[in-house]
């Protein structure tokens, strides 16, 4: 492979990584949200954690 | 005489409201008290259930509950419309009371403000489809959908106030009392007794002011600092009544700020006062509503005997003593479970409460309904002026006579169905995917051509054209035809046909165990089956919700949609339409089945009463569709470059390296070609047992629209698809994807909605409905093709 096939593998490779990390941290985010709400301000969640 | 024998047009008092426990209270808190004058409208299409006109608003119920509603004819009444009382508002002038301001009215000694960097929190309650979320955007500069449907906002949402970083504002769902009848009632009560907010902010519906003051009166009785914004007071002017604002601040010791939420006029003051009575905490300066004079004092009698009883019990489970009191008087379970009353103290109550109904002639319940009722009755007397009929209520009952007109409403829905349709897959969202379709291809080209001449090699071009291009591309350009879909719901939920909707379909839905309100779920179904999982939240019932939440995924959402346009172009190119309409009614024809069965095996009873206010019918405003559209457009695009993209990136990995991380020539002894074979044998009795597909179907639980995008990555040509499957294995197969297991994000709702164990059930029976009637299917089409 030539360099710039190289550095186009590492960019789609980069974006990849980056959206993956995007929603592993939206999923980490919306993970022990109450049965009343979806939001992950959620004030019932909030009381939850207390 | 009993309500469900009414005649149209006729009205008449109401003598005695039956009924048992949490129904008969909601009857209650809705104004069907003793006393009341209600009206019936009309019978829906198929003769039930009635439509009625109480305390000048528009409700719902079917004859079987109306059945337990004593009346008896009203003589005073002329037909259709209630007769006009003789009382009349004060014509002197009451001083402003001043209530929530600075300046004279404000004594600096008797002050206890919070500290000064306390942060401020406050519960906006109100009534349902009263405005609170068009209020809750203009305190906030949100961006939340407003509809004109009762329970729009089935989940809370939060933020700061504009201008005010100290100070938040939490939209709860809209509710009709404190009385535990539906979930939502519950989650706000919970949530004002646990988060302990600073204030409320309770928006009331000025034309409509009657029904609403019911929970403005249960909240003043928490004792924590209150505003009241009177909400729509433009469209009251506006049809020559009016509010006199000093005379009912005095009345009810809490500021009162007209506002019109939708213009946002009258905002500002109400945040000033907000935070001023949170500030200062200046809690109602009224909290007893019961008169020592009125019949006999029994009802004041009564709750303050209980006051005193359980003052210690309130004090120590931390419930507001006057709140507490009534909810005991009320039969409150969960209020007495906490208050943990010793037997000797319940007794006393028992005979307490004896003695009210021997003195008041009426049950307990009933007796403080009607005395908040009286004491609301009172007020609007001295302060409002009402308009004998707004424009828009005549509006309303013209455009009824059609939509839910006995012969006109279900040929009106059928024809606004298949005008959405043929407007979304045809004329606009179709044509518009061509647009779009055409822009892809033209891009895809271009980089293409770019690549070659950077002499890119195979494998990264391969990656970046076959992979990401091809998969991402055909997901993104189904993109206008799923806006158009919601742009269609959003309009009939704003308008506020989707009410009428479910009252026309009631007595249908409840031939399978549902109720009309869940129309509503299933026709939001048709677009994503997320907010159609949250939105049968709004179902007071658990029964009902789950068998509504059980048949959502049989409704086709919009993801779906490429699947089947992607098929219909290459196997039935002629008859394109025809395949879509069955594979829609398909779903509908299995989900009715799948209500049978489970209303028959696992949710056997009857569905919940259907108690419902109709509201007028509005003119969606543009913000509003457009506030939708870019939510769900955002929503989308944000899937198809997120979940869609790593799945496109994933299987094109897969399919060209094998075990050893080498590259493959042949597909076939790729990671994906020996992981997808193990499970291939499963799909051999209905056609489509090649590891391609099952690759595709198992993608497609990520999210739907990879089903295509797999695809196109896998096979590469249309030609190389076609060559596997026959015109019955490419029906079969779509019907398997039009009712197998839903996307993982709506597992994911319905597991936060309900549980753990009815996710799991839910892909189970999924699959299993979907294979058998693919089969079924397959074997059918062999027979007649």
């Amino acid at each position: 492979m030539n360099l710039q096939s190289w550095i186009l593998l590492l960019v789609v490779l980069a974006l990849v990584v980056w959206v993956a990390a995007g929603l592993f941290r939206r999923h980490r985010q919306g993970r022990g949200g109450c049965n009343c709400c979806s939001t992950t301000t959620c004030p019932i969640k909030q009381l939850k954690k207390h | 005489m009993t309500l469900n024998e009414l005649k149209i047009g006729q009205s008449a008092v109401i003598a005695k409201v039956g009924g048992e426990g949490a129904l008969r209270q909601h009857f209650l808190d809705m104004g069907v008290i003793p006393g009341s004058e209600i009206t019936l409208v009309k019978f829906a299409p198929m003769g039930d259930p009635m439509q009625l006109l109480i305390h000048g608003y528009e409700l719902t119920l079917r004859k079987d509950d109306a059945a337990k509603i004593d009346i008896t004819p009203c003589q005073q009444c002329v037909n259709g419309t209630p007769h006009q009382h003789t009382d009349q508002p004060t014509t002197a002038r009451t001083e402003h009371p001043g209530l929530g301001e600075e300046g004279r009215f404000h004594k600096k000694d008797e002050e206890h403000p919070l500290p000064i960097n306390d942060k401020l929190t406050f519960a906006l309650l109100g009534n349902q489809n009263c405005g609170k979320t068009t209020l809750f955007n203009s305190l906030t500069g949100a961006n939340q959908h407003v509809g004109n449907f009762p329970g729009v906002t089935v989940d809370q949402k939060s933020g700061v106030i504009k201008g005010h970083a100290d100070a938040e504002v939490v939209d709860l769902p809209g509710i009709y009392s404190l009385s535990p009848y539906t979930s939502e009632e519950i989650v706000s009560r919970q949530f004002i007794f646990n988060a302990k907010p600073q204030g409320i902010i309770n928006i009331v519906d000025a034309t409509n002011i009657e029904r609403n003051l019911y929970l403005s009166m249960q909240l003043m009785e928490l004792g924590i600092p209150m505003v009241l914004a009177l909400n729509m007071m433009d469209e009251v002017r506006h049809n020559g009544g009016t509010i006199h604002i000093n005379e009912l601040e005095t009345s009810l010791g809490i500021p009162v700020v007209p506002i019109s939420a939708m213009k946002n006029e009258g905002v500002e003051e109400l945040i000033e006062h907000a935070i001023h009575v949170a500030r200062y905490q200046e809690g109602p300066r009224r909290e007893d509503f019961c008169s020592p004079s009125e019949h006999g004092g029994a009802v004041h009698r009564c709750i303050h005997a209980v006051i005193h009883l359980i003052e210690d019990h309130a004090l120590a489970a931390g419930i507001p003593l006057r709140f507490a009191a009534c909810k005991v008087i009320e039969g409150d379970a969960m209020v007495i479970e906490a208050l943990q009353l010793s037997e000797n103290e319940l007794n006393t109550i028992g005979h307490i409460l004896k003695q009210l109904e021997d003195e008041r002639g009426l049950d307990p319940s009933a007796a403080m309904a009607d005395m908040r009722f009286s004491y609301i009755k009172r007020i609007c007397a001295r302060s409002v002026v009402k308009p004998v009929d707004s424009i828009e209520h005549k509006r309303s009952r013209r455009i009824d006579s059609v939509l839910t007109g006995r012969w006109t409403a279900i040929p009106s829905f059928l024809a606004f169905m298949c005008l959405i349709f043929w407007l979304t897959f045809d004329v606009i969202g179709g044509t518009m995917q061509e647009w779009l379709d055409s822009g892809i291809q033209w891009l895809t080209a271009q980089t293409d051509t770019l690549l070659q001449s950077w002499d890119i090699s195979d494998v990264v071009h391969g990656l970046i054209i076959d992979g990401v291009f091809s998969g991402v591309g055909a997901v993104v350009s189904f993109v206008p035809i799923i806006l158009t879909l919601f742009f269609f719901l959003s309009i009939l939920e704003d308008s506020g046909y989707m009410a009428r909707i479910a009252f026309v379909t009631d007595k249908s839905l409840r031939r399978i165990g549902l109720s009309g309100r869940s129309i509503v779920p299933l026709l939001v179904g048709f677009g994503c089956s997320v907010p159609s999982v949250m939105a049968s939240r709004t179902l007071p019932s658990a029964r009902d919700r789950q068998l509504t939440v059980m048949l959502t995924p049989f409704m086709s959402c919009t993801a779906k949609l490429p699947i089947y346009a992607f098929f219909t172009q290459m196997f039935f190119p002629e008859h394109g339409a025809l395949v879509m309409i069955s594979l829609y009614l398909l779903g509908i024809v299995v989900a009715i089945i799948a209500a049978f069965v489970l209303k028959a095996t696992i949710y056997r009873g009857e569905p919940v009463p259907f108690v419902m206010e109709l509201p007028n019918y509005r003119i969606p405003t543009a913000v509003s569709v457009l506030r939708l559209i870019w939510d769900k457009g955002k929503d989308f695009l944000q899937r198809a470059f997120s979940v869609i993209f790593i799945a496109t990136i994933v299987v094109w990995f897969l399919q060209t390296f094998d075990f050893h991380l080498s590259l493959v020539d042949n597909p076939q002894d790729s990671i994906l070609a020996s992981l997808a074979s193990l499970v291939s044998p499963i799909f051999s009795p209905l056609g489509f047992a090649d590891w391609r597909i099952t690759t595709s179907l198992i993608s497609g639980f990520m999210a739907k629209e990879s089903v295509v995008s797999t695809l196109t990555v896998l096979f590469g040509s249309s030609t190389a698809l076609s060559s596997i499957l026959t015109t019955a294995t490419a029906y079969s197969l779509l019907v398997f994807c039009l009712l197998y297991t839903p996307c993982v994000a709506t597992i994911a709702t319905v597991r936060k909605e309900l549980s753990n164990r009815h996710a799991v059930a839910m892909v189970v029976w999924q699959c299993a409905v979907a294979w058998c009637v693919a089969l079924v299917v397959r074997y059918i089409l062999e027979m007649i093709l």
